[in-house]
């Protein structure tokens, strides 16, 4: 089955790469990118075509991840569909993880770079 | 005379004549010769008791005549004669009234006319009848009569006298005393008396005498004689004495007996021994009253005579009650009747009450017999008879008489006695059919001996009740009389259980005493050592057998004061409760004992014992060993001294208050503070909230309370002193306990800490530098690991293709992404790199700048740019103010925020940046304030400080510029304010250090 995977982050190598890095585990998953939370949220609110995952990047400008989750908890409600969103950064302060993981919606929070055995589990290959 | 005149005097005549005819009372008839009535006029009807009209034509004598015939001649005859005499007639008219009537009239007025009066006599008649007959009875009296009735005449010579009067004198004939005297009849004594006697009575007076008077033949008389004069018939010359005489020999000699009889009876009453009295019955006058009365009632005699009895009479209805039951039954004996005697005493009698009848009084005599004593002595009788039958009834004692034979004769129970059978089971029974055996053998021992003895017998016994309980009873028996034994059994099981019990009590407290800790000694009345236990002889290291019997003050026992003097004997604490009969405590003694190295210091306390009057019985005393407590109050007392040292010589000023929150005592110290940061100085007395600040006043209140129930307060407090100088004191308050662990006061503890407090705020703010750096340090470190990891991220990432790749352009594409990664990641180096100079160069050097000149020089920097944008720029920044910083810093700072500032400016306003510097809280405060595009602070307030934070989205941004401003000023001691509303401006505050 063809995965939609929504990649949210303003660091556009780090996109690319990862991009690049999914397409070789699965060459049918459909990925979109967003440079940061605000392009994420308004593009959920407007497509008919939810992703089935989210790689959520935290530091990010204009709407950073978290601004992003509490913005997705407001628009969850309205959702048929419920979205696994992946918390991807390269902070290992510790106060982020346990921030994330307060969020019920995030479903892990992960260190870049994600290694290729977890996509291959996360994409449910 | 004419005969006119004769014809008018005949008629005048006819009509007197008529008016007497019709008028008079006397009866007058008109008849004829043969006596045939005529005329008669009214009183003839009423005469005849017949009609007027009806007795014309009837014969006179028909009415005079008919029952008495010689009427008719008697009639004539009157008028036949020609003597005076008057003729009466006697006649029984129609009524049957006896008439009697006078007859007088004139025959033949007319031719054989008569006129006849007839005066009705009858009332005279029958007078004259009366008289004669009562003459005639007088006479048959007087000669019948016991009395001698005699007539005398003026020399006592006798004119007439009777039978009975001859017979007195025993003489026969009348004719032998007639013309003579009666006076030598007459005893000699009494003869004037007799003579006088008639003289009076012919003088007109009645009289009486009795006399004495022989007769004849020499028989004594007494007489009595009552004389009356005889008038003759003139009526006023007495022509004769009548004297009736009575033989009154008996009644003389009667009364002479009942004066003797008098005499004797007032003898037998005066000299009675009884107290009697006679009164009269009428109204209780005395009469007579003998000595016995006298002593009775306490008044003479003389004096009681005449009084009335009742006045004595404590109920005064008595004398009513007494005269009463004399008059229904006669007499009265033996009545109670309480008297009270002139003193007021009341006195109990029994009286006894006989009439006695005299001529002319009734009189009553009374005998008393005082009971009072009796009646008091029956009264204590009674009462005795019934405390004893009360205390038999109370006692719970069994109560026997044994007679001779050991039979009971009396048995008394108290009700609360368990009997085995009534008491009258007993009576009459021998002890040994009733006792068992073995007692009734004891108990007729007993009685055997106690009749031998005759004394009181007492023994104690014990006998198994129902409940095979011992009981223990105590018999006393005593010899009465005839061998007859009362025997009192009382239970004394109680009582011995008691004793046992006391003895065991007072083992038990003697094992208490010698087993207490505590020395203890009992010292008896005449101050000797009568008791004493262990410790108190190890205490003052003696033997019991040294101390028993010997006084406190035994001389070779070295006791001394606290000060090292000698205890005297008035001193011991044992011997002063004796003497003052009060508890003496607490007395401090040393004693010096030979067998002891150190002196044993005691606490002595000592309680007097008294008995039911107050006497001393005996001392108790306690010795408690203080030598321990001594020494460490000693080494208090150098303490005290030593505190007092450091007191003195501390640098805290100390104040000692009292409950009342008075100043006992302080330091100089204190006062030295008081000086400089109170309002009033400190002395003794002085009140603690007048030494207040009066801000402090109301917290301190609430405080102190707690402080006197010994909590401990301490704070640290601000002054400014006058000069504006700040000080700080720390202040404790600590309670003062006494020994008995009150709170009698505190100490207030006053210490500039001034010093401290600068030092430890310097430290502060050196920590909370510290701290900030720290913290920011520790982001600095999260935010290089971030970035850098971001990068090598992205390298692991391009590595990990680069392996897999093996299409050539892949890889060149890569490896072109491997150099962006590379530049990106030196770049951030760099910029870590400046951002790490600022964090490290906390001690930067600092300079004093002119704010103005800094702002002018970053504004010619700028100065293309703000003509570009055509901002306008109001600097208004006094060229006064400096403020103290790192110069390149202020350089960065300025340079950053102004060019935000023209970089977020808004194009569709008039744009402007203005410019101001002032003082706030302190420092120097720069004002950078625009209306460019603003900032939603709600929004992205956190990041605007941030590392690589850019919100806007403008491609210039780099997120870098505010981050290395904040540490900039941050590290500087100074911080940022930012305001800023979205489309409105913003204004940036830059607070500087103070300088």
């Amino acid at each position: 089955m063809t995965k939609k995977i929504w990649i949210v982050d303003d660091d556009k190598l780090y996109t690319l790469l990862l991009t690049k890095t999914i397409r070789k585990i699965s060459a049918n998953a459909i990925i979109d990118n967003f440079a940061n939370g605000e392009e994420a949220i308004v593009a959920l609110k407007n497509s008919g075509n939810l992703p089935d995952l989210i790689f959520l990047d935290i530091n990010m400008p204009i709407m950073d991840g978290w601004e992003f989750l509490n913005a997705y908890i407001d628009l969850k409600k309205t959702m048929a569909q419920n979205i696994h969103i992946y918390a991807v950064s390269s902070s290992i302060n510790n106060s982020d993880r346990e921030k994330a993981l307060r969020f019920h919606e995030i479903a892990e929070y992960l260190i870049k770079p994600i290694k290729n055995e977890k996509l291959v589990e996360m994409l449910g290959l | 005379m004419d005969n006119n005149s004769n014809s008018s005097s005949n008629s005048i005549h006819l009509k007197y004549a008529d008016a007497i005819f019709e008028n008079t009372l006397n009866a007058i008839l008109f008849i004829n010769n043969e006596g045939i009535i005529l005329d008669a006029n009214p009183a003839s009807a009423i005469l005849f008791t017949y009609p007027t009209e009806e007795l014309i034509n009837q014969s006179l004598f028909h009415f005079i005549s008919s029952e008495t015939p010689q009427n008719t001649d008697l009639f004539w005859e009157h008028f036949q004669k020609v003597s005076e005499k008057e003729t009466c007639l006697s006649f029984s008219n129609t009524k049957r009234e006896l008439k009697h009537i006078k007859v007088s009239g004139s025959l033949n007025i007319d031719a054989n006319i008569h006129l006849i009066i007839l005066k009705d006599i009858s009332i005279k008649y029958n007078i004259q009848q009366h008289l004669i007959e009562s003459e005639k009875r007088l006479y048959a009296i007087i000669e019948t009569g016991q009395e001698c009735i005699k007539l005398l005449g003026p020399k006592c010579e006798v004119l007439e006298i009777n039978s009975a009067g001859l017979a007195m004198i025993d003489i026969e004939d009348e004719r032998d005393v007639i013309g003579k005297s009666v006076l030598p009849f007459i005893v000699e004594e009494y003869r004037d008396a007799f003579a006088n006697l008639t003289h009076d009575v012919f003088q007109g007076k009645s009289g009486k005498l009795i006399f004495e008077m022989h007769s004849s033949k020499g028989k004594h008389f007494w007489l009595e004689i009552k004389a009356v004069p005889l008038f003759d018939e003139t009526n006023k010359t007495v022509s004769a004495m009548l004297g009736v005489t009575q033989n009154i020999t008996e009644r003389k000699k009667a009364e002479e007996s009942l004066i003797q009889s008098e005499r004797l009876l007032h003898n037998i009453i005066e000299f009675s021994p009884i107290p009697l009295l006679i009164s009269r019955i009428s109204d209780g006058k005395v009469f007579m009253a003998n000595h016995g009365i006298e002593k009775m009632v306490g008044r003479e005699k003389s004096l009681l005579i005449g009084e009335t009895t009742s006045q004595y009479y404590v109920n005064k209805s008595d004398r009513e009650l007494i005269v009463n039951e004399m008059l229904t039954k006669g007499k009265i004996t033996g009545r109670d009747l309480d008297i009270q005697d002139v003193n007021g005493n009341i006195k109990s009698m029994i009286i006894s009450c006989r009439f006695i009848f005299t001529e002319n009084e009734n009189m009553l005599l009374t005998a008393f017999v005082d009971i009072t004593e009796r009646k008091q002595k029956d009264v204590l009788l009674e009462t005795t008879k019934n405390n004893l039958e009360s205390i038999v009834n109370a006692l719970p004692d069994l109560l026997f008489r044994f007679d001779k034979d050991n039979r009971y004769a009396f048995f008394h129970a108290n009700t609360t006695y368990k009997l085995l059978a009534t008491p009258e089971f007993f009576l009459g029974k021998k002890i040994t059919e009733v006792l068992p055996p073995s007692l009734a053998k004891l108990a007729e021992e007993k009685l055997d001996k106690t009749r031998l003895s005759n004394q009181l017998e007492i023994f104690e016994y014990s006998q198994e009740n129902e409940e095979n309980e011992t009981e223990w009873f105590e018999s006393r028996m005593i010899n009465t009389h005839n061998d007859e034994v009362l025997v009192i059994i009382r239970n004394i099981t109680a009582q011995k259980k008691g004793d046992l019990a006391i003895i065991e009590s007072e083992h038990k407290f003697r094992s208490l005493v010698q087993d207490l800790t505590v020395g203890v000694f009992v010292q008896g009345a005449n101050e000797e050592i009568t008791l004493t236990n262990a410790a108190t002889l190890d205490l003052l290291g003696l033997t019991e057998e040294e101390m028993i019997g010997q006084k406190p003050y035994h001389p070779e026992w070295k006791t001394i004061h606290e000060d090292g003097s000698i205890f005297l004997r008035e001193d011991y604490p044992a011997v002063k409760a004796g003497i003052t009969l009060q508890p003496i405590r607490n007395i401090t003694i040393g004693v010096l004992s030979p067998r002891k190295k150190d002196i044993v210091w005691l606490r002595v306390d000592a309680t007097p014992l008294t008995d039911e009057e107050g006497k001393l019985v005996q001392v108790v005393c306690t010795l408690s060993d203080i030598t321990i407590n001594k020494k460490a109050e000693d080494a208090l007392h150098k303490s005290e001294d030593n505190l007092r040292t450091v007191f003195k010589n501390t640098d805290k000023g100390y104040i000692l208050y009292n409950s009342q929150l008075r100043i006992i005592s302080f330091n100089e110290n204190a006062q030295v503070f008081a000086k400089q940061d109170i309002p009033k100085l400190l002395e003794v007395g002085g009140y603690f909230y007048d030494h207040l600040p009066p801000e402090r006043i109301e917290y301190l209140q609430s405080m102190m309370s707690k402080v006197l129930k010994g909590e401990i307060l301490e704070y640290e407090t601000e002054r400014t002193r006058p000069n504006n100088e700040k000080v700080w004191y720390h202040i404790k308050y600590s309670p003062v306990y006494t020994q008995s662990k009150n709170v009698s006061g505190f100490v207030m503890a006053v210490e500039d800490i001034t010093k401290r407090k600068i030092d430890e705020l310097e430290l502060l703010n050196s920590f909370k530098l510290v701290t900030e750096q720290n913290e920011r340090l520790l982001n600095f470190s999260y935010i290089v690991s971030h970035n850098l990891r971001s990068h090598t991220s992205n390298i692991k990432m391009i590595l990990n293709l680069l392996e897999e790749e093996g299409n050539e352009q892949e890889r060149t594409e890569l490896l072109e992404d491997l150099k962006s990664v590379s530049e990106l990641l030196n770049e951030t180096i760099h910029n870590l790199n400046d951002v790490v100079s600022i964090q490290t160069n906390i001690n930067t050097v600092l300079e004093k700048l002119n704010l103005k000149d800094y702002v002018l020089q970053a504004l010619h920097v700028l100065n293309k740019q703000t003509i570009d944008k055509n901002i306008h720029i109001f600097n208004n920044i006094k060229t006064s103010i400096i403020i103290l910083h790192n110069p390149a810093y202020l350089e960065s700072i300025l340079l950053n925020f102004i060019s935000n500032a023209i970089k977020y400016s808004d194009p569709n306003k008039n744009a402007y940046i203005q410019l101001d510097a002032f003082t706030e809280d302190n420092r120097t405060v720069l004002q950078i304030k625009d209306n460019g595009i603003g900032i939603d602070l709600s929004k992205n307030g956190n990041k605007l400080f941030g590392m690589y934070k850019t919100f806007n989205g403008n491609s210039d941004a780099r997120g870098l510029g505010l981050f290395i401003t904040k540490n900039q000023i941050e590290s500087m001691g100074g911080f940022i304010k930012t305001e800023s509303e979205l489309n409105v401006g913003s204004t940036f505050k830059i607070y500087f250090k103070q300088v």
